[in-house]
């Protein structure tokens, strides 16, 4: 009898054991963990701003330095698509605090009840920006303003003159078949019917097409594609295609030029297409139902900061609203000559474009892209 | 670890049937089931309903970013009736059905080397470095492969340096063919895996008497192996083909805009919140599936392949 | 066996060779990725392609400064934590019922359980998604993400603990149940002692299954992010060998984890032996 005891015994411990080397591991990390998150959340003056935006709204330096300045830490959460975004917030509803958008979306998010209006002079960063960006229609509501004016750029063609002879001057030329394969673009069904409206019926206004123009919209998308290498995820993947050289001819944002170079890519063109073209201006948004949404004002303040901004100029090379950091950088001789050829120096283009913006039927933007990419 | 018929893949159902009386007593009860409540929970909220949920949308329609439960057969219609999905429906059942041939074809013979010709030893590691992708990033695994086929990849660099060529070729990358070799490298481990617990089950005597009978080792193979292992095949083929018919991360990165998979559309559709398409599109993949568990429904018992 | 083999065909040799060289070959399909993928995260230059700009340790230097990246590695951890925890039990419990229950359909149900583990897993993620914001109102989370992986993860349970409950002799639970042990005793020291190698295997797949699970997560964790999830923002905006870094030392720390299961699964199993052979002396 003693020995059966003693098999079981034994046995016993060799289950406690393997179940103890299983679970240790992550057990311990995980209580590590929840020590170091319940730090971070439970302070008052501090904590995290959890925010939906793009990439080249902050850098991690950037986000290391605030957080231990003002300790509150953002975090940052990436998407592609202002569509994507403005689907997340939708479903997400408590979890973001802070939601970057192009311009004409924000009137829709403020619709749609999804962000509130705030006080942009409460914002201490808000006074070195352009006098004009503060007036912008789209990101005022008679509450407030709706957004904090970020970044701006037009979309244009860019091209690798070694490899292109006859180079791009129109959005129609691109659907030459001598560009077979060569073309990169983001994917963004929404902005690229767009462009394909303004290609191929010249329309005023590309994100309200009648379904005349949706149908010659995706005629020329459909004559385009061929051409087409690859619908890049990201602008990133734009300049690292351009640099390797697997594409000769990108659709993109100011600056590219510059980025293509300093990933040690060839010289490239730009070329501002006959028929007109879009652009955007970004702006940070207040979510209504973020948990930390008191937060994103001192976030804001601290983060807008024109020596950020001169560093995020320099990463990403397309212009900003800070007009202190447009000074420094035209001060600079190292930069001058590109914040003057970036329009560091000139927020008033940015008006002059077709701002980017929902489209008044989204479904049939959509469907009509996917028909023609869906294959 | 593993009892079971040679071919491994029937159940034996007299494995536990014998003296079933004396257990009976506690058989009997409900109580013997007690322990599926935690799954059927979990499956029947977490898998069963959303699947019934999707199949539901898919007869619905959307207004301006609102579900409108209307039923209507529009989302079919549309899908039959469009011409690019009807043929990148078409391009991903072929698609995936060349990877699994393949896969399969490159899994047999290497899985029969590793049985037949290497030290038992040796076997159980090189065994273990065939899973051992699994434990890298997906995403990563994914995304190398530009990095090796890519205009500045590891192979033109290569061909570069040793003088083969000048300018960069283009080598599969951004379309169909190059969506093909990246399937077939991230399903091979699963077909191995079932191929090799089969291979190394087979009672090799077998081969040895048709050989001594007078069969070329080819024709033993031919004749004797390769029958035995259709079940396992089958099985294997079904744990690579069902999987593809969903990638889309593979096409997206690796096929530009010439390579789409269905996968792409319904991603599509979802993330642009066409749910009824997306839906659609959903329930026409999920029929291919169930027609294939249906068509192959007796390979289909799993047991001896995860003992 | 394959020398007899030979020795009936000179051919065979042949046959052989070739088959090894095409082993080799396989191996180099397979590893040319991990390969490249862990020399990149030696290069100096952020631009990923050959060839190499120049050899650097930094990127490893930098990895315990990311702050974005050490918060997804402690999510990544958390969820792989429950997961395998609820996977485990779940698929343990179940696997229970289904070997030893009276089923009249059997091979139907096991075809239902394996059906998570084909069905892609966009299907699933999106199926949850909709579900959780449509129907139950819940917003896409961490506890989101946790169930729906442990969707994916306990099948995997099922199939390798019912395995090797199948291969237990029930024999030796009725010896017990003659001794007078009751169900609870007979469940703790016979039946779990012996099928644990299983319920360890099963736990291992769902936390490697975990830890690199992507598809069905990025649907359903909102505003959180494991790592996978982060690698993939990183592939969209601009891959720098820092993520290569992590993953490196990520397969690393996977290989050690199982060395020391092994380990302590050939430990354990050269313990017994030695109890077993020191109580068979005192029997003598």
């Amino acid at each position: 009898m003693s020995r059966i005891a003693d098999s079981k015994l034994s046995r016993r411990s060799f289950v406690l054991g393997s179940l103890v080397l299983g679970a240790a591991g992550p057990l311990a990390l995980s209580a590590c963990s929840s020590g170091g998150s319940g730090g971070g959340g439970s302070s008052s003056a501090g904590g995290t701003v959890n925010w939906l935006t793009w990439s080249d709204h902050f850098s991690n330096d950037q986000l290391a330095k605030v957080a231990s300045n003002t300790k509150i830490t953002g975090n940052p959460k990436l998407f592609s698509d202002n569509a994507d975004a403005f689907l997340q917030l939708k479903q997400t509803g408590s979890q973001f605090d802070m939601v970057s958008a192009d311009a004409l979306w924000v009137k829709k998010y403020m619709e749609s009840g999804l962000i509130e209006p705030f006080d942009l002079s409460s914002i201490g960063a808000s006074s070195e920006l352009y006098p004009m960006a503060k007036t912008f229609e789209f990101l005022n509501d008679p509450k407030g303003a709706i957004g904090y004016p970020f970044s701006w750029s037009t979309v244009q063609i860019y091209y690798n003159p070694a490899k292109i002879k006859t180079p791009p001057d129109s959005w129609e030329s691109l659907t030459d078949p001598q560009f077979k394969n060569m073309i990169v673009a983001e994917n963004i069904p929404t902005d690229l019917m767009a462009i394909a409206g303004i290609a191929s019926s010249g329309a005023k206004d590309p994100y309200s097409l009648n379904p005349d123009q949706i149908k010659s919209a995706s005629g020329y998308l459909a004559a385009l594609k061929p051409n087409m290498v690859k619908l890049a995820t990201q602008n990133n993947e734009i300049v690292s295609m351009l640099a390797s050289g697997e594409a000769s001819i990108g659709i993109s944002n100011l600056g590219t030029d510059v980025r293509v170079k300093n990933a040690g890519g060839p010289e490239i063109n730009s070329a501002y297409p006959k028929e007109g073209t879009i652009g955007f201006i970004d702006s940070e948004m207040i979510a209504a139902k973020g948990n930390n949404k008191e937060l994103v004002k001192p976030f804001l303040d601290a983060m807008e900061r024109s020596e950020f901004i001169v560093e995020n100029f320099k990463t990403n090379w397309r212009p900003l609203f800070n007009e202190a950091a447009a000074k420094v950088l035209l001060n600079d001789p190292a930069t001058a000559d590109y914040a003057k050829r970036l329009f560091m120096d000139a927020p008033e283009k940015a008006l002059a474009m077709t701002l980017k913006g929902p489209a008044q039927d989204q479904q049939a933007y959509t469907e009509a892209f996917n028909q023609v990419f869906g294959a | 670890m593993t009892v079971g018929s040679t071919a491994g893949v029937r159940v034996q159902p007299g494995a536990s049937a014998p003296r079933r009386a004396d257990v009976k007593r506690e058989r009997r009860d409900w109580r013997q089931y007690v322990g599926f409540y935690p799954a059927a929970i979990v499956f029947g909220v977490f898998f069963v309903a959303p699947l019934c949920l999707i199949v539901v949308y898919s007869f619905w329609q959307t207004k301006n970013y609102e579900l409108v439960p209307a039923f209507t057969w529009d989302n079919y219609h549309k899908i039959i009736a469009t011409n690019t999905y009807v043929k990148t429906f078409g391009k991903t059942v072929v698609m995936a059905f060349a990877a699994t041939i393949t896969t399969l074809l490159l899994a047999f013979p290497f899985c029969y080397w590793l049985v037949r010709y290497v030290p038992k030893k040796l076997q159980r590691v090189l065994f273990l470095l065939v899973i051992l992708p699994f434990w890298t990033s997906y995403l990563l695994r994914v995304y190398a492969w530009v990095a090796i086929l890519g205009d500045k990849g590891a192979i033109n660099s290569l061909l570069k340096t040793v003088g083969l060529t000048h300018e960069p070729i283009r080598l599969f990358l951004y379309d169909n063919p190059g969506v093909y070799i990246v399937l077939v490298y991230l399903y091979f481990p699963f077909a191995a895996l079932t191929l090799y617990a089969s291979l190394e089950r087979f009672d090799w005597r077998l081969l040895h008497a048709a050989v001594d009978l007078g069969a070329t080792p080819m024709r033993a193979v031919a004749l004797v192996l390769l029958p035995q292992m259709k079940l396992a095949m089958v099985t294997a083929g079904i744990f690579v083909f069902i999987p593809i018919l969903g990638e889309y991360l593979a096409p997206a990165a690796i096929g530009g805009t010439h390579g789409v998979m269905m996968g792409n559309l319904i991603s599509n559709f979802f993330s642009g919140y066409l749910l009824p398409l997306g839906s659609a599109a959903s329930v026409l993949i999920a029929l291919v599936i169930l027609a294939v568990l249906i068509l192959f429904r007796r390979s289909l018992d799993t047991k001896d392949i995860y003992g | 066996m394959a020398d007899d083999l030979r020795a009936v065909n000179p051919r065979a040799r042949l046959f052989r060779t070739i088959l090894t060289v095409y082993g080799v070959g396989i191996y180099i399909f397979l590893f040319a990725p991990i390969a490249v993928l862990i020399l990149l995260s030696f290069n100096s230059s952020p631009v990923v392609g050959f060839p190499m700009a120049g050899f650097t340790t930094d990127w490893y230097a930098r990895l315990p400064k990311d702050r974005v990246i050490l918060e997804a590695l402690t999510q990544s951890l958390v969820v792989a934590f429950w997961v395998t925890l609820l996977a485990t039990f779940i698929g343990t419990t179940a696997a229970f019922p289904l070997v030893r229950a009276n089923i009249k359909n059997r091979g139907g149900v096991r075809v239902f359980i394996t059906l998570p583990i084909m069905m892609p897993g966009l299907l699933i993620g999106v199926s949850i998604l909709v579900l959780a914001s449509n129907v139950l109102h819940i917003q896409p989370s961490l506890p989101v993400a946790i169930i729906g992986q442990t969707v994916l993860a306990a099948p995997f349970v099922i199939l390798v603990v019912s395995s090797r409950l199948e291969a237990l002799d029930r024999n030796l639970e009725r010896a017990a149940a003659d001794l007078g042990a009751g169900p609870m005793q007979r469940l703790v020291f016979v039946v779990l002692p012996l099928v644990y190698p299983g319920i360890v295997a099963g736990a291992l797949i769902a936390l490697t299954l975990s830890l690199d699970e992507f598809v069905v997560t990025n649907f359903i964790i909102g505003s959180d992010q494991t790592l996978p999830i982060y690698i993939y923002s990183q592939l969209k905006f601009g891959i720098t060998p820092e993520v290569n870094a992590l993953a490196t030392l990520m397969l690393l720390g996977t290989l050690a984890v199982c060395a020391v299961t092994f380990l302590a699964l050939r430990l354990i199993k050269v313990l017994a032996l030695a109890t077993k052979k020191r109580k068979q002396l005192e029997a003598v």
